[in-house]
This record gives structure tokens, C-alpha cells and sequence, in this order.
């Protein structure tokens, strides 16, 4: 069974590309997409590059533990300059996704450590990542929480075109919420529950606050409920 | 004719290599105290592990990644590891449970105290996971385990009173002198035998390593429905067989050599060679399958390279972890534990850890961005969600009525 | 839960119950300090428990010592059946399972009724373990000569076994008599 490339149409992050297997040409396994890198371009915030290891998946543990396997990561090297900086595989690298992100290389030193934002020039654009935005909440005009990103989409050109949002944080993975007749049944109805309150924003109609770690959206805009990408 | 060889060696390599140390203690131990009354464990049990092992291997083949693999692709980095965890520690006590199972198997051929033979056994161990090819160690083992049918042959020379059997297999209740606490107890314990947690991650990774692709689903579910289900039979004629021998003495099973005698005293020596040789095939295999566990889980996690399907050291930390492991299970083993203990406790907090393993292959076996239009059907789905209710009820009971029981004493 | 070998029986019993009453009459910080003194102490001190508890765990020494004679009982009959390795296994750990067992027992505070009591079952258990031995040594030595004699002691012993078992259910109905 030959399975599209995802990467022809639009396609939700966290659904179709975090934390999947990262496989080379030749069938090798690299590593896993542990985050996303977001830059922002003349076009808005677009994906650049997939981010790997410890400093990238740690973040996205979220609660104490996380904070603690962070810290205690960062202590057991703390003499490395590159400690806290992910390993980054540019866009350009990558073929396709299908179950899994494919590379136009082998693996043999593909892995190389992203550049330090602390030594960024200013003409240089600012990188984000994905994970950080995921646990941003969402205000309403009125400053009204709405709640968490919870996912983004994306277009072929990897620009980010819309934000989904919702209350709850577990089992948003899952994907039940994107195939009407996904089973089983019983579990469908409970995902479906707990993800009663999402909707999709255009990224036109928020702004991504990144000093105060919060979005923001327009009062004025329609609503649409989420759809399947 | 190659064909139908192949569909036969898989399912003889199902039966001999689904019983292992926790079915041959737990079995045992159940029947001499019990008798047949918790047969009907081994059989949801079996048909559980059937659903699930299905699933598991379909999801292989369809899309070509192993369940785990899955694991934190669909629950996210934080239950994923979670699930990484509990995973781990349950399949690292089986190992050494295995291990210590394969020396007392030797301790019974050669006489040698087992703390002598558990360092051999575990370097022997480490040598095959890192030195044989996959199919050589499923296929070897797994027909030498067929040694143990040497179970159902006893039970039918030990002359048995089938009515009496049969009247044992359908009083759902427990036998004398036992509280209805303790049967539930080794009820949940007989469960998470049958049920292996790693079993279903093992059997989608080596569906992985064995390349598997859709064309393989038919030739799987063979292997699954007949295999499994014969295993199961061995599971209760090893508990029919310690019934007869040890529930008219009032005398409990708590030693290997306790659960081989039945085989000696129907069959003599030969038998028991075949059972003794059945208990080493077994123990072996299961000792292997779990410290492959043990890489396979932590490398489908940070998505490091697995498996033996590429040369060594293109997996380097996935041997490396194997190695590891087996190192921690020897350690274990030299505070001088009682293996059969280790045993017990492997299988009770197997049953704990058991919706944590089922949930996730639910899950992935119904996403067609993975499998497509091989989708679980409705009496697939039906079945799956029954079993986790009922697997959840039991990982819920199972550490409440251990501390209760206090292991079943 | 661990601690012993064998079988890694622990009876929280008495924890339990001093833990509770403290609980039950002190504010919040104060108790959970004297439960935690309380759990500590029991910890050191021999095991205490209550009557119900001490009849279950005489049973179950005594249960595993019966277990251990048997099975050394069928094992040594029909030693034709088996090889001589296995036969040896089998013993050793029959005398292992049941001593450690028998120890463990043996390490219990009695309820003050059952003093008495608690002298016959543990002079039955080690009884019950120097025939063990005695069958051990015999199987090791292969000393085939002892046999006979060793199986009718073990006979003995069994019913011998048996009997206190019986007497120790009986205790249950008669909890006035203690």
C-alpha cells in the first residue's frame, strides 16, 4: 500500500508530523521529528526545519517531570556550549511524509546542532519552535480564555495557515476528531467529548504574543468548526 | 507445498513459543491449589491475547512500523513515555524472571545450584540477541518448546476422571479452604500470563524484522488464531497435570521441579527429558524475546535504529541497551531472589501494566493513516473495546488484592 | 513487600491498627508523625499479629512444610521416574522453600493466648525440617539404603502434619478458648 505524500496538500503538525520516525534514503532510521522549527518570513510563520534530541523533546513534556528532566539535562553537561540546542534537519532535506518523514540523504551526519539564538544577528529572522507554541493559551478579545493551541496547519509550502483550539490537552493526538467513522466506537465518543469545544482560528485573525506567551484573537471574526485535514 | 511448510512451521512456532517461566509457574501453582476452577481465565485470556496480537501484527505488516514505534506518535511525548516506563520496568522483571527460570531449568538436567549457571545463561543470552539471525531464534526456539506438548500426553496417561475435570473447569468458585480474595488474586495473576504485555510489542516488531508486508496478514492470522489457542491448551493441561498430582496431597506448587513431575511420574524419563528440554526451549526463547523488549521499546521511543534485520552496528544503541539490560537482569539476579518469586510478581504487575499496552493498539489499529483501508471491523473493534474494559478491571484489582492476599499465600 | 525470600509474606496488621487509633484521636500533623514512629517502630520490633492472622500464617507455615514433605514423599517413591540430578534439585529445594518458610514463622511475636501453641508448630516445623535435611543428605550421599526408612518417616510426618493443621482450623471455632 503506496501512501500519498502528505507534504502535496495541507497538513495539521502535530497530527501528520511531530513525533514521527525520521527515515533516510535508504530506509535508515535518523531520529524522531521531537519538534518543529518556525520562522518567521515575509509570508508569516512558516516550518523550516525539523528538531531533534533531548533540548527539543524535553520542552514538550509538559508538568514537573518535564521541568526536571530539562534541568537535569541541562546540569549534566552544563560545561557544552551546545547543550540546550536541538539538532536541526532544514526542510530541504526532506522528501516527503507519508507514515514516516523521509530524507533526500543518508544519515551519516545529518544531524547537526541548530545555530544559537543568543548569537543571532539582527538581521537574521527569529526561529521559534513548535513545541513553544503549543502551550500557549488563548485569549478572546474580551481576554476571555478560549483555551490551548492545541494544533497548526500548514499549507504545501509548510506557512502556517490556521491555529486549532480547544480545552484539554490528552489525547489530542489521538485523531479522532478528523475521521468522521474512526473507531471504536466507544472511544471515539469519549475523544469526541473531551474535544467538545475545539475550533479552527485562521492565523489571520490571531496574533501570537511570544514575550507575554499567549494568543490572541479577534473579536470580529467567524467561527468554523474544525474540519479534517 | 514450500507454503503450507511455512504456515505450519508459524504456527508451531506459535504453540512452542507461548508458554513461558510465568505460564509454567502460575499454571501450576493455580492448579495444585485450585484445580481447573480459573480455567476460564486462561481462555478469555487467550482469546484476548489472540485480538490483540492480531491487531499488533496487522498493524506491521499494513504499515510497515512496529506498534511501539506508533505509541508516541498518537498519545504524545509525555504518555508515551509513561507508557515507555511502566513498559519497561514490567518486561525488565520478566527477563530476569527468564533468566532465573532458564538456570533453574538447567539446575533440573545437571544438578548445578542455579547461582552458578545464571551468569552463563545470561551471557549466552546476550551472545544470541547480539550474534543469531532473528528467524533462527524464533524457529529453534519455538520448536523445541513444542516439548512441552509432552503435557497433554501425560495428562491423558495420568488416567484421569474426565467428569471430575470437567466438573473442576466449570465450578466458577474457589476450592477448599480458600478465600474468594486469593481465587481473584490468582485469577488476575493467570491473566497477565496469558497476556504478556510484551508479547504484543514483540510481535509486531518482529513482524518488522521479519519484513512483513500486507501480503503477510493471512499467513499471520494463521499462526495467530491456530497457535495461540494450542499454547492455551498447554496452559491448562499444565494446571489439569498439577491438579491430579498435588491438590489430592494438599501440597502447593512453588518450584520448577515441582511443575515437571506430573510428566515424570505418567511418562517416566523420557518424558520428563522432553519436558525438561521443553522447560529450556521455553524459558530460553521468552528470555530472549523479552531482552530484545527491552531495545525495541526504548529505541521506537527516541527513534534510534532497531533491530537485527540491519547489521550490529548500524544499531549500535539498540544492542547497546540490550546489553544493558542484560547486565541489570543478572545483577538482579545475584541478590539471590527466588526466581519463582520474581515469577509471580512479573505476572501480577504484567496484568497492571496490561491497558497501558492495549490501549495504543486499539487506537493505531483503527487510524487509516497507518493502515489504510485494513481497519479494524466492527466485531474487531467490539471485541478490542470489551477486552479493554475487562483488562482495566483487572490492572485495577490486581495491586489492591496482591496486598491483600498478600501474594496469594 | 519484599524482604523474604520464598514466599515475601509481610503482615501489615499490626501497623495497621496502631497507625489507625492515632490517627483517629490526633489533629492532622501530629499523627502522621506518630504513624510514621509507629510504622518504624513495628518495623523493628518482631511482627505482632492478632490472632486471626497468626492462625493464617501457622497454616500457611505449616501448609508449606506439608507441601515440602509430599512432594519429597512422591519424588523419592517413584525415583525410578526421574533422574538423579532432578531428583536432587527437587529435594534441596523442597528443604530451602519449607526452612525458609518455617524461619519466618518462627520470627513471629505470638498472640499471648497461643504461647503454647506457637512452641508445638514451630517443634512440628522443625521437625518437619531435619527429616528434610535428613532426606537431603541421603539423596545427595546417594545413599539409596535410607530410603525405605526415610519414606515411612515421611509418611508419618505428613499425618503428623496434617493433624495440627486440622487442630489449628478447629482454633478458629472455639476463638473463646484462645
Amino acid at each position: 500500500m503506496s501512501l500519498e505524500n502528505r507534504f502535496d496538500q495541507e497538513y495539521d503538525a502535530v497530527l501528520h508530523l511531530l513525533d514521527r520516525q525520521v527515515l533516510d534514503k535508504d530506509g535508515l532510521f535518523v531520529c524522531k521529528v521531537d519538534d518543529l522549527e518556525l520562522t518567521e518570513t515575509e509570508h508569516g510563520l512558516t516550518a523550516t526545519a525539523l528538531l531533534a534530541g533531548s533540548p527539543a523533546l524535553l520542552p514538550r513534556v509538559s508538568g514537573p517531570a518535564g521541568r526536571v528532566a530539562q534541568e537535569f539535562w541541562g546540569k549534566m553537561g552544563d560545561e557544552q556550549a551546545d547543550r540546550r540546542l536541538p539538532y536541526r534537519i532544514d526542510f530541504a532535506l526532506v522528501e516527503e511524509l507519508t507514515s514516516a518523514v523521509t530524507l533526500t540523504v543518508t544519515r551519516h551526519k545529518v544531524l547537526v546542532r541548530a545555530p544559537d539564538p543568543e548569537e543571532r544577528d539582527d538581521e537574521e529572522p527569529v526561529r521559534r519552535r513548535l513545541g513553544t507554541l503549543l502551550r500557549f493559551p488563548v485569549l478572546d478579545a474580551s481576554g476571555r480564555t478560549e483555551g490551548k493551541v492545541l494544533d497548526v496547519r500548514l499549507d504545501e509550502e509548510h506557512r502556517l495557515t490556521s491555529l486549532r483550539i480547544g480545552k484539554g490537552s490528552i489525547a489530542s493526538n489521538l485523531g479522532y476528531d478528523r475521521n468522521e467513522k474512526q473507531g471504536p466506537a466507544l472511544v471515539r465518543a469519549f475523544v469526541r467529548w473531551l474535544h467538545r469545544h475545539q475550533q479552527e482560528v485562521a492565523i489571520q485573525d490571531a496574533t501570537i504574543d511570544w514575550e507575554d506567551r499567549v494568543v490572541r484573537i479577534r473579536g470580529d471574526r467567524t467561527r468554523t468548526q474544525s474540519t479534517p485535514a | 507445498m514450500k507454503r503450507l511448510l511455512s504456515v505450519a512451521l508459524g504456527v508451531l512456532t506459535a504453540i512452542g513459543g507461548f508458554v513461558d517461566i510465568g505460564d509454567l509457574v502460575t499454571n501450576a501453582e493455580v492448579g495444585s491449589r485450585f484445580g481447573l476452577s480459573l480455567a476460564w481465565v486462561t481462555v478469555i485470556g487467550v482469546v484476548g491475547i489472540c485480538v490483540f496480537s492480531e491487531m499488533s501484527g496487522r498493524i506491521a505488516a499494513v504499515s510497515g512500523r512496529a506498534t511501539f514505534d506508533l505509541v508516541r506518535e498518537r498519545l504524545g511525548p509525555g504518555m508515551g513515555m509513561v507508557n515507555l516506563l511502566g513498559s519497561m520496568a514490567v518486561t525488565l522483571l520478566t527477563f530476569v524472571a527468564e533468566i532465573g527460570g532458564v538456570s533453574l531449568a538447567f539446575q533440573l538436567i545437571t544438578g548445578v545450584d542455579y547461582l552458578l549457571l545464571f551468569p552463563v545463561v545470561g551471557v549466552l543470552v546476550w551472545v544470541i540477541l547480539w550474534r543469531a539471525k532473528f528467524s533462527h531464534i524464533e524457529n529453534v526456539f519455538g520448536m523445541l518448546g513444542l516439548g512441552l506438548l509432552v503435557f497433554v500426553v501425560a495428562l491423558f496417561h495420568l488416567g484421569p476422571d474426565w467428569s471430575q475435570l470437567g466438573h473442576s473447569a466449570l465450578s466458577f468458585h474457589p476450592t477448599r479452604d480458600e478465600s474468594w480474595a486469593t481465587w481473584a488474586y490468582y485469577g488476575v495473576a493467570l491473566f497477565g500470563a496469558a497476556m504478556t504485555p510484551y508479547e504484543v510489542f514483540f510481535f509486531s516488531s518482529g513482524g518488522v524484522e521479519e519484513k512483513w508486508g500486507p501480503k503477510d496478514v493471512s499467513v499471520m492470522r494463521t499462526n495467530v488464531f491456530l497457535g495461540f489457542p494450542l499454547g492455551g491448551l498447554l496452559s491448562v493441561a499444565i494446571a489439569a497435570c498439577a491438579y491430579l498430582v498435588y491438590y489430592p496431597l494438599q501440597a502447593s506448587v512453588d518450584t520448577l521441579g515441582q511443575v515437571g513431575l506430573p510428566i515424570a511420574l505418567a511418562l517416566g524419563k523420557i518424558g520428563l527429558a522432553i519436558a525438561l528440554l521443553g522447560f529450556v526451549a521455553a524459558t530460553f526463547g521468552a528470555a530472549c524475546e523479552t531482552g530484545l523488549s527491552t531495545g525495541y521499546s526504548i529505541a521506537q521511543y527516541f527513534g534510534w535504529q532497531w533491530g537485527k534485520f540491519v547489521r550490529t552496528d548500524v544499531a549500535a544503541r539498540f544492542h547497546l541497551v540490550i546489553l544493558l539490560a542484560t547486565v541489570l537482569a543478572m545483577g538482579v539476579l545475584a541478590t539471590q531472589v527466588d526466581p519463582v518469586m520474581v515469577t509471580e510478581a512479573s505476572v501480577v504487575f504484567s496484568a497492571v501494566a496490561l491497558p497501558l499496552t492495549y490501549f495504543p493498539i486499539l487506537v493505531v489499529a483503527n487510524d487509516p493513516d497507518y493502515m489504510g483501508e485494513r481497519v479494524n471491523g466492527r466485531v474487531t473493534n467490539a471485541l478490542g473495546t470489551v477486552f479493554l474494559i475487562v483488562v482495566t478491571v483487572a490492572a485495577v484489582a490486581a495491586l489492591p488484592l496482591m496486598v491483600w492476599t498478600r501474594m496469594g499465600a | 513487600m519484599r524482604g523474604y525470600p520464598a514466599r515475601g509474606r509481610r503482615t501489615p496488621v499490626h501497623g495497621v491498627s496502631c497507625a489507625g487509633y492515632l490517627v483517629a484521636m490526633k489533629p492532622a500533623g501530629v499523627s502522621i508523625a506518630t504513624l510514621a514512629l509507629c510504622l518504624l517502630a513495628s518495623g523493628c520490633a518482631p511482627n505482632r499479629p492478632d490472632q486471626d492472622a497468626w492462625r493464617a500464617l501457622a497454616q500457611q507455615a505449616l501448609g508449606d512444610a506439608s507441601s515440602a514433605i509430599s512432594t519429597d514423599q512422591v519424588t523419592l517413591e517413584k525415583r525410578g521416574k526421574v533422574f538423579p540430578p532432578y531428583l536432587k534439585t527437587v529435594v534441596i529445594q523442597a528443604e530451602d522453600t519449607s526452612g525458609k518458610s518455617a524461619q519466618k514463622f518462627a520470627s513471629l511475636q505470638p498472640p499471648g493466648p497461643y504461647r503454647q501453641r506457637y512452641e508445638t508448630v514451630t517443634s512440628a516445623l522443625d521437625d518437619a525440617g531435619s527429616l528434610l535435611s535428613d532426606v537431603r543428605i541421603a539423596v545427595v550421599r546417594h545413599d539409596t539404603a535410607e530410603y525405605p526408612q526415610l519414606l515411612k518417616r515421611l509418611k508419618k510426618q505428613s499425618d503428623k502434619l496434617s493433624k495440627l493443621q486440622d487442630h489449628i482450623r478447629a482454633l478458629a471455632d472455639d476463638g473463646s478458648k484462645g
